[in-house]
């Protein structure tokens, strides 16, 4: 929870741009943030939202490693070339956007990475926002390397025939049958995609075959409240949903 | 929402970035998540040059009324400018720098007719 370090923990993190073999052994870019720690702790893959690999992202991923979990934020555009995140962005967005395949094949290597990394205790979650959210649950539930899944506001997560594309060819919730992990679901009731009636069929469908799901719909907020810094941060709600967020990977990852 | 709405055609033209001029190839208009503009979503209008790099590229983040406005007033100005050019003109714009010239129907480094791409 927020604020509930103790005043002479051992605390702190160190952070480095770094490269793994991620999807088709590529070797690509990741925001990786070790908290200081005396035993291994459980990994996160955070899955950076269509915005890009951007600043906002970093400083999530700073934020989940300061409460005790190893995370890597891979840059799911980093074949696309570099630039500055709305450049890189930009030309992904004029290519039709990233492949589902790929994103999912790069969430794999990346838990791979934190399984096998000594400082891992072998628990790994998933988390995203936005696109991310919806790449979260769809890497959750096409591989079963993931202890606990949260998708935050991800829209698409049920999209009509005439929605999918080369790039996005199957709708998540075709995949429910398949997800073996437990999912955290935060939403704002003001969204647009996923609609709250869209949130309600995919909670619907995840029920029917009995899957752990848990979700959290807010009053007041639409998409991306978490962001701080644009006009769609609500302060109360986010606060709220970040303990969420912490209740969910401590129950799952870290007991 | 990410809306995922892009769409690109191949244009041929000049730009000016942060390091000056540069030939555009592409054109992509998107209506999604902006940058800067404050709003949550806003019309993305890109024009770039993915040949030279990534921040080849000049970008716009407008909302819709602005977009109506600078559509309706494109298509006065390329109407003016039809009544008073030869037919067959608009393809011969000299851009510096393009070795490419003068081209008719310019294909960018991977662009195309407008919504060849990505719509939803």
């Amino acid at each position: 929870m927020w604020n509930s370090f103790k005043t002479d923990d051992r605390l702190g993190i160190s952070a480095e741009i770094t490269t793994y073999a991620a999807g088709n052994g590529d070797e690509i870019h990741a925001y990786v943030v070790r908290p200081l720690a005396d035993a291994p702790v459980p990994g996160i893959v955070l899955v950076h939202h269509m915005p890009g690999w951007d600043e906002f992202y970093q400083e999530f991923a700073e934020r989940l490693a300061r409460h005790g979990y190893l995370v890597i934020c891979p840059d799911l555009y980093c074949r696309y070339g570099h630039g500055t995140p709305d450049d890189v962005t930009a030309k992904v967005r004029s290519e039709g956007g990233v492949h589902d395949d790929s994103v999912v094949a790069d969430c794999e290597a990346a838990a791979l990475w934190l399984r096998g990394n000594a400082s891992c205790n072998g628990k790994v979650g998933i988390i995203g926002t936005c696109s991310g959210g919806r790449h979260a649950l769809l890497a959750a539930s096409r591989v079963g390397e993931f202890d606990a899944v949260a998708d935050l506001w991800g829209g698409g997560v049920i999209m009509a025939p005439d929605q999918l594309t080369p790039a996005r060819p199957v709708a998540p919730i075709d995949y429910t049958a398949e997800l073996d992990a437990p999912l955290l679901g935060i939403f704002g009731n003001d969204d647009q995609s996923p609609t709250p009636d869209q949130v309600d069929e995919h909670q619907a469908e995840l029920e029917r075959h009995g899957k752990s799901c848990e979700f959290h719909r807010y009053d007041g907020a639409g998409h991306g409240f978490f962001y701080y810094h644009t006009p769609m941060y609500r302060q109360e709600q986010a606060m709220d949903a970040w303990g969420k967020v912490f209740a969910f990977f401590e129950t799952h990852l870290k007991s | 929402m990410c809306t995922m709405i892009a769409v690109s055609a191949a244009v041929t033209g000049s730009g000016k970035g942060p390091t000056g001029w540069f030939p555009v190839t592409r054109a992509t208009v998107g209506y999604d998540h902006g940058t800067h503009s404050g709003t949550e979503h806003a019309l993305l209008l890109d024009f770039t040059n993915y040949d030279l790099g990534v921040d080849a590229r000049v970008a716009l983040e407008l909302d819709l009324g602005s977009g109506r406005a600078l559509m309706a007033q494109l298509q006065s100005a390329i109407e003016a400018a039809e009544a008073i050019e030869v037919p067959g003109d608009d393809a011969a714009i000299e851009v510096p720098g393009d070795d490419a010239g003068a081209r008719e129907g310019s294909s960018g480094s991977s662009g195309g007719a407008v919504g060849e791409q990505g719509s939803r």
